[in-house]
């Protein structure tokens, strides 16, 4: 596969694996320092000529990115302690990513409820999903800005997730119907 | 909306306590315990675990909306517009030095080159500083690798390298993972770096 098809192909399937690996390592910055170091690996397979021809690229790639996920998970449990997601979740997060078959149609779908979605969030709370996702802000930070506990706004993201998913589902079966 | 924990509202509704331990174990509020229970959830049931991709594609949609709101999409949130972001702040790209700055040049051209690419081939683009920012680990990656010693060496020493990994349960390099015979740069980097070298020394004609 040409470093061009690579990289088409890493872009197209970028959304899944930052999402995957928020799964895995939760904090956005490592999410992109992970995906980062996948991409290098994904897109060094073009000099490689050796190299098998790929026939699932998301399969293939996944791979890559759960490699450099483990990797940094333990080399981030090694010099800070910190806690590691359980193994047998990290088999489910695996299950749930590869059964997942959803074409771009539906992905467009739900991308465009989750939008209509988003705008419908009370202020405070948009505010502090915008802080999260766009300036990868920390609980802390958010919590210093909205007037809140850190751990009081990990839940509230939280809560507001779910929000968004109940949202998105309902639009998805009532696209011209009334939100909840 | 409820202000509950997870853990109060386990045995009163089976389904909202998937969905709560789901989305509390993407910012990772959940301790080893409750982990394993979400664990258990999703191994007993394919529903369940739809409802964990579904949740995936939804924190996908997230990070893609922050993504693009830099462009004609407006911000999540306007109080947002005046932070900078994390990359920004810390970046690990070593900006300070010549020869980091010349990395980041090099990946914004390259990215450049690449949206050029992609846009003509009609692929739905996120913000080409994502592209930047692989092609900036990339030549990171091949300017530290030129001072260090063959990734065979180094293994054999016991010196992993530390930043980026290639097999899934040890730290032992694998055949099929190209990084470790390190090769030219891609070719569309090298010209991403000439097409902006020569936009450089010829700005009049821009």
């Amino acid at each position: 596969m040409s470093q061009t098809e690579l990289i088409r192909q890493l872009l197209r399937h970028q959304g899944d694996f930052m999402a995957y690996l928020r799964a895995m390592v939760h904090d956005l910055d490592a999410v992109e320092e992970v995906f980062q170091n996948a991409a290098v690996v994904v897109m060094q397979h073009a000099c490689t000529p050796q190299a098998e021809p790929i026939r699932d690229f998301r399969a293939w790639a996944k791979q890559i990115v759960r490699r450099q996920a483990l990797h940094f998970l333990r080399a981030r449990g090694r010099a800070a302690r910190a806690a590691m997601v359980e193994p047998e979740l990290l088999v489910q997060i695996d299950r749930a990513f590869d059964d997942d078959a959803t074409d771009a149609v539906q992905r467009q779908r739900e991308l465009d409820a989750l939008r209509e979605c988003n705008t419908m969030l009370p202020d405070v709370q948009r505010r502090m999903v915008a802080m999260r996702y766009e300036s990868r802000a920390s609980f802390d930070v958010i919590a210093a800005a909205v007037g809140r506990t850190a751990a009081a706004v990990q839940r509230s993201l939280s809560r507001t997730r779910r929000v968004l998913h109940d949202c998105v589902q309902a639009k998805l079966k009532h696209p011209a119907g009334v939100v909840p | 909306m409820t202000s509950r924990h997870p853990q109060d509202v386990a045995s009163a509704c089976p389904r909202r306590d998937l969905d709560d331990l789901i989305a509390g174990h993407l910012d990772g509020g959940l301790d080893p315990r409750e982990q394993r229970r979400l664990a258990a959830l999703l191994d007993g049931s394919p529903s369940a675990r739809e409802t964990l991709a579904r949740y995936l594609r939804l924190e996908a949609g997230l990070i893609r909306l922050a993504s693009t709101t830099g462009g004609g999409g407006g911000r999540m949130h306007a109080a947002v517009a005046v932070m900078p972001r994390t990359e920004d702040r810390v970046g690990w790209v070593r900006r300070g030095s010549q020869a980091g700055g010349a990395v980041v040049a090099g990946g914004l051209a390259a990215a450049a080159l690449v949206v050029m690419m992609l846009g003509g081939m009609g692929v739905n683009l996120p913000r080409s500083g994502d592209v930047a920012l692989v092609a900036d680990r990339w030549l990171e990656l091949s300017t530290a690798d030129a001072s260090r010693p063959p990734a065979s060496l180094a293994i054999a020493e016991g010196g992993p390298r530390d930043d980026v990994h290639a097999e899934p349960g040890g730290l032992e390099p694998s055949d099929d993972d190209p990084l470790w015979s390190s090769g030219s740069p891609p070719a569309w980097l090298v010209v991403a770096v000439a097409d902006k070298r020569a936009q450089q020394s010829a700005p009049d004609e821009r």
